[in-house]
């Protein structure tokens, strides 16, 4: 019988129950299957990916947002928001493609245009044009008849909705003091860092008068909907399904959930008139105190949410998990201010989770969002590691090293690592050294999958628990992350690999230029 | 789906030996194409190349786990057929530590749990 490392026989059936639930890439493909990549990512990621590219007006059918399906619509969106982000256009979401949604539709991570990096750095592709669409939408500065559709005017030419919103926009910023002087409605790095200053904004409306809330009443409105639905709580966002909403209904929405949000502060924290549940300056006040929340307390958090979730009964576990299941794959934003918000709540909020009381809702959904961001903390890296040990066992499995080539050289191994080479004797000497390089490679990736193996295989047992049920693989996450150094010890070799520069290309890589790094 | 637990059972097996390493640089002539790598296996290409007279074997190592090392190169080798054996032996070598770190690390957790 052949041996087997304690700890792997264990973790092997519990990653391919996360990857039959649609948490995990599949690592049976093989390595460069072009039409099945999409379909390898989790459902879970296929549903943020459509969500964002519904939201920026890529999936001409806005009600498909949500599904985990991968389908010729899909794949189309994708191209297309790589043509336009200038990105490799190979219909497949990969890192990099992931990575410019990210930063083009985040409300928090990497919102800085600053630090965009890539082709968006220059801010120059059409997919800019169409991101800051979004946002001038989503705080009210473009009219809510003209929400971003496929085929909507991006120019800005004089009199278009992107040129009108950019420059009511820019007022407003420079009214808040935002600016020293009223930038020109271009797409320019000063004008988008406004735009994307989103933490910026609500620190500055906190210290507006009266009279800039009653003068500017759809941008405040607009801009505390973006904070609310940051924290979780039910109102409509401005993106494509505005169309459909009528405005009285989203006022409403907006009232209900200004006066949920008091509700959860403690009595000392509430202004006078809070019930009105009107958008004031207090309002803003208040989030960006929770905002500047010390970050520290995270820890607390955290352990508190483990134990909360630990001391569940099976019926509140799967209540738990249920919800969760619905919302973890649909919040893939504002879970750092959420964490911190719920650092605010009064502890009796917290049992009336486990009442199952229906003012507790609020609370789940801002725990799922914990839990999400620990989770998408962690995606990129599991990713990773899931493809790093792919790789490491496709250079076991395979005897000679693909891309070997007879007439310059083979380079064969055995199991016990044993290394023979042919050198055909009119070898071009680089085209050799190429293959060397290759092996180098292969040898470094072998070497991050078996520390990752190893590091998994501490982690296993004390995780196990958490990997079984509906949602597990990202409770199982969150308590990685108690196991701070073995998860360290495979982001680090994540980030070796992918940091790891041949002076050729590798035969294990996809061809120049191809979305296959994580990022 | 058991991918993943295939993937685990092909990283320990077949591993007999780990006690030492050896790498083994050939050179000659052979009349293969990159698609019959995919069938042919390393001892068919050395087969097909022994026939021609410039067949060598370029260099040869052998290093065993306690550091002993012996090292041979035909007198013909020069520096940069030297350099690439020699990225070619710390490869090897770095694929037998991990394997073996691997090893250590899970018989330690395994340790940790009695």
């Amino acid at each position: 019988m052949e041996p087997r490392l304690p700890g792997l026989d264990s973790l092997g059936p519990a990653l391919d129950a996360a990857g039959r639930e649609g948490h995990l890439p599949d690592p049976g493909r093989s390595l460069r299957p072009e039409a099945t990549r999409n379909e390898a990512d989790s459902r879970a990621y296929v549903r943020a990916l459509r969500s964002r590219l519904s939201a920026l007006g890529y999936l001409p059918d806005a009600g498909t947002a949500r599904s985990g399906i991968v389908d010729t619509s899909l794949k189309a969106a994708i191209a297309q928001f790589q043509r336009d982000a200038g990105l490799t256009v190979d219909a497949w979401a990969g890192p990099r493609t992931w990575r410019a949604l990210r930063q083009l539709t985040g409300f928090e991570d990497e919102q800085d245009p600053n630090h965009w990096t890539g082709p968006l750095a220059d801010l120059s592709p059409p997919a800019v044009a169409r991101a800051a669409y979004l946002r001038l939408f989503a705080l009210g500065a473009i009219d809510r008849d003209e929400c971003l559709g496929v085929d909507v005017d991006l120019t800005l030419a004089p009199g278009t909705p992107l040129a009108l919103g950019l420059e009511r926009f820019l007022g407003w910023a420079h009214e808040l003091g935002a600016t020293d002087e009223r930038l020109q409605p271009r797409l320019s790095a000063e004008a988008l860092a406004v735009l994307y200053g989103q933490d910026d904004l609500v620190r500055r409306l906190a210290a507006q008068d009266k009279a800039f809330f009653d003068g500017h009443r759809g941008f405040v409105e607009s801009a505390a909907c973006v904070e609310l639905w940051l924290l979780g709580f039910d109102v409509d966002l401005a993106d494509r399904k505005a169309r459909t909403l009528r405005g009285k209904r989203r006022q409403r929405k907006l009232k209900l959930a200004v006066l949920d949000f008091w509700r959860q502060q403690t009595a000392s924290a509430r202004p006078d008139g809070w019930a009105r549940g009107r958008v004031t300056r207090r309002l803003f006040d208040r989030l960006a105190q929770l905002d500047a929340s010390v970050e520290q307390d995270e820890a607390r958090l955290e352990t508190e949410l483990i134990d909360m979730v630990s001391d569940f009964t099976a019926g509140e576990r799967q209540s738990f998990v249920d919800r969760l299941e619905d919302l973890a794959s649909s919040i893939w934003d504002g879970a750092r201010r959420v964490a911190r918000y719920l650092l605010s709540l009064p502890g009796r909020l917290l049992k009336l989770l486990r009442k199952g009381k229906a003012a507790a809702l609020h609370l789940l959904k801002n725990a799922a969002r914990f839990v999400a961001v620990r989770a998408r903390r962690a995606f990129g890296t599991v990713r990773g590691a899931v493809e790093i040990v792919h790789r490491g066992v496709v250079y076991l499995r395979d005897r000679i090293l693909p891309g070997s080539d007879p007439q310059a050289l083979v380079i064969a191994h055995d199991r016990d690592f044993d290394l023979r080479t042919f050198t055909h004797a009119d070898a071009e000497r680089a085209a050799v050294r190429t293959l060397v390089d290759a092996q180098a490679h292969a040898a470094v990736v072998f070497g991050a999958a078996c520390a990752i193996l190893g590091a998994l295989a501490a982690i296993a047992q004390q995780v196990f628990s958490a990997v079984h049920g509906p949602t597990g693989w990202m409770l199982a996450l969150l308590a990685l992350t108690r196991l701070a150094g073995h998860f360290r010890t495979i982001h680090e070799q994540v980030q070796l690999v992918r940091t790891y520069r041949m002076n050729t290309p590798s035969p294990f890589a996809n061809p120049a230029g191809r979305d296959d790094d994580e990022e | 789906m058991s991918a993943f637990d295939d993937l685990f059972g092909q990283i320990t097996k077949g591993i007999k030996d780990l006690s030492s390493l050896e790498v083994t640089s050939y050179e000659g002539r052979v009349s293969l194409t990159a698609a019959d790598l995919k069938t042919a296996s390393f001892d068919k290409i050395l087969e097909g190349a022994s026939a021609d007279a410039e067949f060598r074997i370029l260099g040869s190592s052998k290093s065993d786990l306690d550091g002993d090392m012996e090292v041979f190169f035909d007198k013909d080798a020069d520096a940069a057929d030297k350099e690439d054996h020699r990225k070619l032996v710390e490869s090897a070598q770095k694929s037998r530590q991990a394997i073996l770190d691997l090893f250590k690390d899970a018989i330690t957790a395994a340790m940790g749990r009695r």
